[in-house]
């Protein structure tokens, strides 16, 4: 295998460079192949000079309010990246373990996580009423152009998805799941800070909190990464 | 006024509607309403995503070859089904906004500009939902 090429997004002002600098020693602290990491940004201060970068304005061909499809960006990459092994990766993901045997293994689709932390119960028991999702978009690899399907699919149907959906994972999960278009890793790769009492587990760990601000009447306690203590805390910080 | 008023009225408009077919859209837990309907004599296809329904469809999403008369529900939730499919339509809506609402329906002629209806035949608030019955056909 070639090259691994990391991709990951910073745009506006909710992540500071750090975010970007430390994923990319996370990762490079717990990957024993060569890889890249480009950051695709609309503010490139403050990276370290081993971070590529693109700018992040030529990167969303898609005209409606970005609270639809909210951070469909990372589509786009399935389209404009399609040779070699490529994941794309959310800047809130704290890898912490070697990670090598995961992101070189074969894949024959799209490789999402599964949000193994939640019941099923709870996205199936109300599936009709739109506001399930079991797909989480913060940590996808892809071979060449295994993205296209996906990709077409998002292109063919733009105007319903972008009025019906708010979140990428939500298209994901209501479409390109039951279509079969992915795959997942196997349980016990990612974890969930916020959603599995703050215990360190897995090989990377996710923070994701935008489904509390984005949606109304959920009044969970959820930490941002840089609100982490304890070994959160410790791991991010010596990445620095 | 509740659900049942709502499935008394939409079985006396599809009754009315003389359409020997139709497709049931995001009708969830309404095998009743569709047992009554099949009842009279009238095709039914029941079109929902939803996995815990044999061969879940999606009307938006999906190839479905819709029957004379669509019956879609739950607007406040979809994509406007005028703009799949041209023909005879009914359409019901809410205006809860819950978080899985896309397109909450405050009032019928919403539901009767998205859906580009040309002409109508009834339309009504019963409950808290918003009914119309119209055509969108050329």
């Amino acid at each position: 295998m070639d090259k691994i090429n990391f991709f990951t997004f910073k745009w506006g002002d909710k992540y500071g460079p750090e975010y970007v600098n430390r994923l990319y020693k996370g990762i490079k602290a717990n990957l024993s192949v060569p890889f890249t990491f480009t950051c695709i940004t609309d503010d490139g201060l403050g990276l370290i000079d081993d971070i590529d970068i693109i700018d992040y304005t030529t990167f969303d061909p898609f005209d409606y309010s970005k609270d639809r499809i909210f951070t469909r960006e990372k589509l786009v990459l399935f389209d404009r990246f399609t040779t070699g092994r490529n994941i794309w990766v959310d800047l809130d993901a704290l890898v912490h373990q070697d990670i090598t045997e995961e992101v070189t293994q074969e894949i024959d689709k799209p490789t999402f996580i599964w949000n193994y932390w939640n019941p099923l119960s709870r996205s199936y028991d109300w599936y009709g009423r739109g506001v399930s999702c079991h797909v989480n978009s913060s940590f996808v690899m892809w071979d060449g152009d295994m993205g296209k399907e996906i990709w077409d699919f998002l292109l063919k149907h733009e105007e319903e998805a972008f009025f019906t959906y708010k979140s990428l994972d939500k298209f994901l999960f209501y479409q390109c799941y039951r279509k079969g278009m992915m795959n997942f890793w196997k349980k016990g790769f990612v974890s969930n800070y916020n959603r599995e009492a703050f215990q360190k587990k897995g090989k990377i760990t996710i923070f994701n909190t935008s489904h509390i601000t984005r949606n109304s009447g959920i009044s969970e306690v959820a930490y941002e990464l840089d609100e982490a203590t304890g070994w959160a805390e410790e791991i991010w910080t010596s990445y620095s | 006024m509740g659900r049942r008023d709502l499935d008394k009225l939409l079985l006396d408009w599809i009754i009315e509607s003389g359409c020997e077919s139709v497709t049931f859209v995001g009708a969830n837990d309404r095998e009743h309403l569709v047992r009554k309907v099949a009842g009279v004599g009238i095709d039914v296809d029941f079109v929902d995503s939803d996995p815990k329904f044999g061969n879940p469809r999606d009307a938006i999403f999906d190839d479905v070859a819709f029957k004379e008369l669509v019956v879609a529900f739950n607007a406040e939730k979809h994509f406007p089904i005028g703009r799949k499919r041209r023909g005879e339509l009914i359409c019901v809506g809410d205006n809860d906004r819950h978080n899985g609402d896309c397109n909450p329906i405050e009032k019928c002629e919403t539901m009767i500009f998205q859906n580009k209806m040309n002409t109508l035949f009834r339309e009504t608030k019963i409950g808290k939902w918003f009914v119309v019955w119209g055509t969108n056909a050329d």
